[in-house]
């Protein structure tokens, strides 16, 4: 369980990337939506321990994760975007940093790697971005930690990789992890999100379970505008809504792009 | 050991190249003793050795993986007691172990040239405070290269070069200052007390004396810096942000 107490982080020149953020997040792969410059990266790299936020807490497990204790850091792993490992290869990364990471499962490694038609031991800084990044995602989900962080997971991927990340990490992740995923492109792993959270400016505007979020609202395509729609936008011939719950008989997933659009309007939901 | 393990391909690379470079440059040594060139061939080894002693931390300030050294889930002290043992007693083992080695096993075939026997056998040379002021001396472009290696977001390769090199500047210009300052107050003296001008030997004697009162102070400064230093790379290393 990640908690988030009034979260504030101020850069140095101070301009705030996080504003007062609270939540609790439990276990399932949440979305973390935001605009360029919303604070998705800072958000992760606090809950990771990279950063001390300037005012109040990040909790996993009611230890504050700033202390970077050993206890703590061992069940949180970060991947970012364009991040290196210091490494020759997975292998050798298997060898010196994986001891580290109690949970770690070498057969799931060993299978997440052939999904993506390697084997461990190919010397990282000859591999292309797209496959550097799959060897990477095969490593971290691998870990098995409690808490995961993917800044941008599917950048660099190809379409079947794309897919192939999105079972794999159906796959890997289990109820008792914690996988918070920051992306543009909602759609890449749509299917997958058990939870939302939504920054814009700094301000963590929504931060809820998908289950709880369809019990207050509904997501809905018609070709004629709904009548009293919480937020509606009109893309080619349909009218894209988000209606109370209950007001509509059809109530499809998320839309992800509509929830955002909406939260940035103001819209409570 | 697992944080050993952690760091070991960085640190392998270190471990075999500076006590080779070291044997190198002992035997390039051994062999050219016996002309009056090397000193020259000397003073450009000790400097090369000297560059590889302060720049031994660089070794942790891998190109990538920042965030992979700093979420490492091992206590800051154990990081730090590491890196401080690497930095500052293996480095300098890695190349006096197979100095000194290599100078058992092959002293009884060195052969010195007589100009240089007579320079070696100065008892001026080197005195105890010389020889501790020297490892003072040594060992703050050491700290600093660490601390800008731990401490740096951007640029650490270049940037701790850069500020090792500014550190063994400064520590220079104040050497060479505290030098400046001993030859003129031993000239002075010299005026005032009616002393006839010496033979060089006896005036490099004299003049090794009036800094050797000196040195005591500058080490102590030194060592003090250093000692703040370190104590800013321990900082650095616990509370590292990306």
């Amino acid at each position: 369980m990640i908690i988030l107490n009034n979260l504030t982080y101020v850069y140095r020149k101070g301009a705030e990337a996080l504003s007062n953020a609270s939540a609790s997040i439990g276990g399932g792969i949440y979305l973390l939506l935001g605009e360029n410059g919303a604070g998705k990266t800072t958000l992760l790299h606090v809950i990771a321990g990279l950063l001390h936020p300037a005012g109040g807490e990040c909790l996993i497990d009611g230890a504050p994760t700033s202390g970077r204790k050993p206890e703590i850091m061992r069940r949180v792993f970060f991947l970012g975007d364009n991040m290196s490992f210091p490494f020759v290869s997975i292998e050798e990364m298997t060898r010196c940093h994986a001891v580290f990471y109690p949970t770690f499962d070498a057969e799931m490694l060993n299978r997440n790697l052939q999904r993506f038609g390697m084997t461990g031991e190919e010397r990282l800084d000859k591999l292309s971005l797209g496959n550097r990044h799959k060897a990477q995602l095969a490593y971290a989900l691998a870990l098995r930690t409690e808490v995961l962080l993917f800044d941008e997971p599917a950048n660099g991927l190809d379409i079947p990789s794309r897919q192939q990340l999105q079972t794999m990490i159906a796959e890997c992740v289990e109820p008792r992890q914690t996988v918070i995923i920051s992306t543009h492109i909602v759609s890449d792993l749509r299917n997958l999100y058990d939870g939302v959270l939504v920054l814009s400016r700094g301000k963590l505007l929504l931060a809820d379970t998908t289950d709880s979020l369809l019990g207050r609202v509904s997501f809905t395509v018609t070709t004629v505008p709904p009548v009293s729609p919480l937020y509606m936008e009109r893309r080619l011939n349909s009218f894209h809504a988000i209606l109370p719950a209950g007001d509509s008989d059809e109530s499809g997933d998320v839309d992800y792009e509509l929830l955002f659009n909406a939260l940035r309007n103001n819209v409570k939901l | 050991m697992s944080l050993i393990n952690y760091y070991m391909p960085r640190l392998k690379r270190q471990l075999i190249f500076y006590p080779v470079i070291a044997v190198l440059f002992y035997f390039l040594m051994f062999f050219t003793l016996r002309w009056e060139g090397v000193i020259l061939i000397s003073a450009i080894a000790s400097n090369i050795l000297n560059v590889m002693l302060y720049l031994g931390a660089l070794i942790f300030a891998s190109r990538g993986g920042m965030e992979i050294d700093t979420t490492l889930p091992v206590d800051w002290r154990k990081k730090a007691t590491l890196i401080l043992v690497h930095t500052f007693i293996i480095v300098p083992l890695l190349i006096a172990l197979p100095v000194a080695v290599c100078y058992l096993l092959t002293s009884q075939w060195i052969v010195i040239n007589p100009f240089i026997k007579g320079i070696l056998q100065q008892e001026w040379l080197l005195p105890l405070p010389f020889i501790i002021m020297s490892i003072a001396t040594t060992m703050l472009p050491m700290a600093v290269c660490l601390y800008c290696v731990v401490s740096l977001k951007s640029n650490r390769v270049i940037m701790s070069i850069v500020w090792t090199i500014v550190a063994a500047f400064a520590e220079s210009i104040v050497g060479g200052i505290y030098g400046a300052y001993a030859a003129f107050k031993q000239g002075i003296e010299d005026g005032l007390n009616g002393v006839e001008p010496q033979s060089s030997s006896e005036l490099a004697k004299d003049l090794m004396a009036e800094i050797s009162n000196g040195s005591t102070a500058i080490t102590v400064i030194f060592v003090i810096c250093t000692i703040f230093v370190i104590v800013m790379a321990c900082r650095a290393i616990k509370t590292r942000q990306i």
